[in-house]
């Protein structure tokens, strides 16, 4: 029997089988080939009516579900962090109804606050995907993340990934120790104490304070964002020592393995937490991930789509 | 397409099925003879589709002693049933290592029933690019029309009941060639 | 219909735990009050007889942590509501915490709250007054009229004076007017705009987070005002290990410090947030498997003596909306004595008597209230319960108006079969009973 995808939401990956990853990966090569020919478009998804609710705002995301819906030939409905509604008081859920209503089938949404996808997801009919809550989840990101490594490495079975930043704030991080934990990496958070938390340690992380002993063995090095609100809240004591001691720069590049890849979610804080000439640099994969992204995220909406009623 | 927990009745095996592939072959290559080899193109619709392509081009090499392209082509993202069919299609590899601009391109496929799949395939090659010809190779019509499509070579004609599916089982994936029935859930 | 109020409990398993009885027997119950056995006529007087074997017959069990919401949030509950979903759940007296609008921290709301309680309430309504006006913590409230007024505590429960000067000053003057202080310890600072305990699950799910250290550190600081101006400080809602161990070593110091545990702080731990079901989102909130299992410790030497529900209706409306943004509370009357018993009793970790003890002398002697007892003469305020009642929790089934509760579908085993108030029957599942059922009360 041919695997069955059966979720009409996906929310997260710590609710996700191996299998059903690796579904969604297999899937998303398929779609990327689709953006590589002349005709970019399928009609997968035509008469199909997705919603793009960013709550939280965001422009990469946003276009990049934008764009996949559109070359899955969905209509689409564009809402964002202003909506007008939400400033007369209707709370969030009677937004959806009203949407779900209109025969809309599925919503993408990005918000603040932890648990509003899974909410909505509980409460209605349409399918959700959530684009980012809170620091919870952003289980897209993770699966372009992973999609990427297993393009450049062939597997992720045994590799050593390492994400490197504020971990306590990153949905990016949380997603993507399941999806990579499940596929049998090893992962290794490292950054500032203050930042990476030690609880990961019981599910089987590798918690690294010093930069150098993180990435001795890396295949993958994952850099998150440092915002500078962190700063200003006083995890750190300036951007300039962040940036000395885990920010990676050419130096960098004379320790870790000459093959391992360097990721970044985007958007990136040049001279921060990566140096130009690293991240323009021959490693570098950050802009496949940004291609990829648009694939696995046709793949999410198409096997999305195929669970609705 | 193997779903063994209802009735399942074989239908045919072995030597005859590989008997209507040749006598496909034999069909396109009279009827291509006065084309040049590079104008013509097998196109296989996966699932089942696929090993038939590469089987009648495996004929056509051997009658015309060159390699003829051959390509496969997924329809699931074309199909115009996504979300009513209790299980969703699995994607499978769509390669097509050539232009197919002005070619005579034959779609190949098992089983023919309604034509829907047909119908997406045309609709996914064209996409691709603008064939001079399009034509259909189904080594079993089983007949039960719902488009108005059209086979120009076929293998096997059968007529079973509305409540039968009609599948098949290739040595290439299952072991050994095998024509069967099984009843609809 | 019984016009005396003449009642013969007969054969039930009566469980005194004021008394120290446990014991086989039957209750008499004659115009609102306990009798002795064979003082009265049976036969003279309409009296009802009714066979509780196999049933316990304890003291009218007394939840000294109830939101009413009225007078202002009428939406979520009101007096004849909630005191029906207290019966229900085998409440006779409720202490009605002041976080009403206008907050009862002035002599005249509660005179409303006594006035509509006595007209509208089934049970008996114990109000409490503010510790501070607008519970703001910047000013003491009128103590002393809202005694006069009739409060049995004070508290500024949902928020915690923060300004320890202010606090020593109104434990000392509460002393002098012999009103217990109930207090919600946490320190709003460390608290933060957390939504959920800070450990291994906020870690894992992103949300933010307050630690335990928030209610240790008020605890603390109690522990030292109590000690300080000798006067009673009872610990609301305890839900950190550390909280208990501070308790215990304050009581074993005599330090006059008491104090109560939730159902729900028994049954559950923060592994359940990552539903996100707002029906898990309190506060305190629910902690990890360590400090639930030094909460039951508490209640079995004794170091926590109640059990307190903290019942907090809200709308659907409230609390169906993102975890982050949902009002903090569940309610707890008609789920009390069924999860106590099953997670308590049923699991061994307290005798039946213990149980009772939590609800019935336990609270009494905190308040300082003639209440919780089965004694001659005491007011025939008695619950009859079957422990051993296997049932699944239904939301459809309950008296309040709010249905935010964690323990729809919870597989109980111990329900509350009747309730009687002043010798009046205003609740029953019993079968053989001609009793009167909510609706017809009063």
């Amino acid at each position: 029997m041919d695997f069955q995808w059966t979720k009409k939401d996906l929310l997260d990956l710590y609710d996700l089988s191996r299998d059903e990853i690796l579904h969604i990966l297999n899937t998303a090569e398929e779609f990327k080939k689709v953006s590589q020919r002349n005709v970019k478009k399928v009609p997968a998804l035509r008469g199909r009516t997705v919603v793009n609710l960013f709550v939280e705002p965001s422009t990469r995301t946003r276009v990049s579900f934008e764009l996949a819906e559109q070359r899955l030939s969905a209509d689409i409905i564009n809402m964002n962090a202003d909506v007008s509604s939400f400033r007369k008081g209707e709370t969030l859920l009677d937004t959806l109804k009203n949407i779900q209503a209109l025969q809309a089938d599925i919503v993408v949404i990005r918000h603040q606050a932890t648990g509003a996808p899974n909410f909505l997801a509980r409460e209605l009919n349409m399918g959700v995907v959530n684009a980012g809550d809170g620091a919870h989840s952003h289980p897209t990101q993770a699966l372009l993340d992973i999609f990427t490594i297993r393009e450049k490495k062939g597997r992720i079975e045994g590799l050593n990934v390492v994400i490197v930043g504020d971990i306590l704030h990153s949905r990016v991080a949380r997603s993507n120790v399941w999806g990579l934990i499940k596929l049998g990496a090893n992962v290794t958070f490292a950054g500032p104490a203050t930042l990476v938390p030690r609880e990961f340690e019981q599910i089987g992380v590798r918690v690294c304070h010093n930069l150098k002993d993180a990435l001795a063995d890396a295949d993958v090095i994952n850099l998150l964002r440092i915002q500078l609100e962190r700063q200003q809240r006083g995890y750190f004591p300036s951007l300039g020592e962040y940036s000395r001691f885990f920010g990676i720069h050419p130096e960098t590049l004379r320790y870790i393995k000459r093959d391992a890849l360097i990721m970044h979610p985007g958007p990136i804080n040049r001279g921060v937490e990566i140096d130009s000439a690293v991240a323009d640099g021959p490693q570098s994969v950050i802009l496949e991930q940004v291609t990829n992204g648009l694939a696995v995220r046709m793949a999410v909406l198409f096997l999305v789509a195929g669970c609705l009623k | 397409m193997n779903d063994y927990e209802t009735e399942h009745e074989t239908m045919f095996e072995g030597d005859c099925i590989s008997e209507a592939i040749e006598k496909m072959s034999a069909a396109i290559c009279e009827h291509i003879a006065n084309d040049p080899l590079e104008s013509v193109a097998l196109i296989g619709i996966q699932a089942g589709g696929v090993p038939l392509a590469k089987r009648i081009a495996r004929n056509i090499r051997d009658r015309f002693g060159r390699e003829i392209d051959v390509g496969a082509l997924d329809i699931s993202m074309y199909r115009d049933d996504i979300g009513k069919r209790k299980t969703l299609p699995m994607i499978r590899e769509t390669t097509i290592p050539f232009d197919i601009n002005d070619k005579i391109i034959i779609l190949a496929d098992d089983v023919l029933q309604s034509g829907r799949s047909v119908r997406a395939a045309l609709d996914a090659l064209t996409d691709f690019g603008r064939p001079g010809q399009i034509r259909l190779a189904a080594l079993i019509d089983r007949g039960g029309r719902e488009f108005p499509i059209h086979a120009d070579y076929v293998g096997m004609t059968v007529s079973v009941g509305p409540e039968w599916r009609v599948c098949m089982d290739w040595a290439e994936c299952n072991g050994a060639d095998c024509v069967f029935k099984v009843k609809k859930q | 219909m019984n016009k005396n109020n003449s009642w013969i409990l007969k054969g039930g398993r009566i469980i005194d735990p004021a008394n120290h009885i446990d014991r086989n027997g039957d209750l008499w119950i004659r115009d609102g009050r306990i009798v002795e056995p064979g003082s009265f006529d049976p036969s003279l007087d309409e009296t009802e007889t009714i066979n509780l074997k196999g049933l316990v017959v304890a003291p009218g069990l007394i939840d000294m942590h109830v939101h009413l919401r009225q007078p202002g949030n009428t939406d979520a509950e009101t007096i004849r509501t909630g005191t029906m979903a207290a019966a229900a759940g085998g409440f006779t007296s409720i202490v009605a915490m002041p976080n009403t609008s206008p907050c009862a921290d002035n002599a005249g709301t509660i005179q409303y709250i006594k006035e509509f309680s006595a007209r509208e309430g089934v049970v008996k309504v114990l109000p409490s007054g503010a510790l501070s006006v607008g519970r703001k913590g910047e000013e003491m409230s009128p103590v002393g009229s809202l005694k006069a007024a009739g409060v049995v505590a004070l508290t500024d429960d949902g928020c915690c004076i923060q300004n320890n000067e202010l606090m020593r000053h109104v434990v000392e003057y509460a002393g002098n007017f012999g009103l217990p202080i109930l207090e919600h310890c946490e320190d709003r600072f460390l608290a933060g705009d957390g939504v959920m305990h800070e450990g291994y699950w906020s870690v894992l799910l992103g949300m933010k987070a307050m630690p335990a250290a928030a209610e240790e550190v008020i605890v603390a600081r109690d522990i030292i005002l109590s000690r300080l101006a000798n006067w009673k400080i009872h610990i609301q809602h305890v839900s950190s290990r550390n909280s208990v161990r501070m308790i215990r070593s304050a009581q074993a110091d005599g330090v006059p410090i008491s104090a109560e545990a939730t159902p729900h702080h028994i049954a559950l731990t923060d592994v359940e947030i990552k539903k996100f079901d707002t029906n898990y989102k309190m506060n305190p909130p629910l902690r990890a498997e360590e400090d639930r299992m030094a909460v039951i410790e508490g209640l079995q030497d004794g170091t926590i003596a109640v059990i307190a529900t903290d019942h907090a209706p809200h709308t659907q409306t409230a609390k169906l909306v993102e975890f982050d943004h949902a009002p903090f509370g569940i309610i707890g009357l008609e789920t009390a004595v069924p999860v106590t018993l099953t997670e308590l009793y049923h699991k061994n970790y307290l005798s039946l008597s213990q149980v009772i003890s939590k609800f019935t002398v336990g609270p009494a002697t905190v308040l300082g209230i003639n209440a919780g007892t089965l004694s001659v003469g005491a007011s025939a305020d008695v619950t009859v319960i079957d422990p051993d009642c296997e049932h699944v929790i239904d939301v459809n089934d309950f008296y309040s108006k709010s249905r935010n509760t964690p323990f729809n579908g919870y597989a109980a085993k111990g329900r509350t079969m009747a309730t009687f108030v002043d010798g009046v029957c205003i609740f029953s599942l019993l079968k053989d009973s001609a009793s009167d059922d909510e609706e017809n009360a009063n």
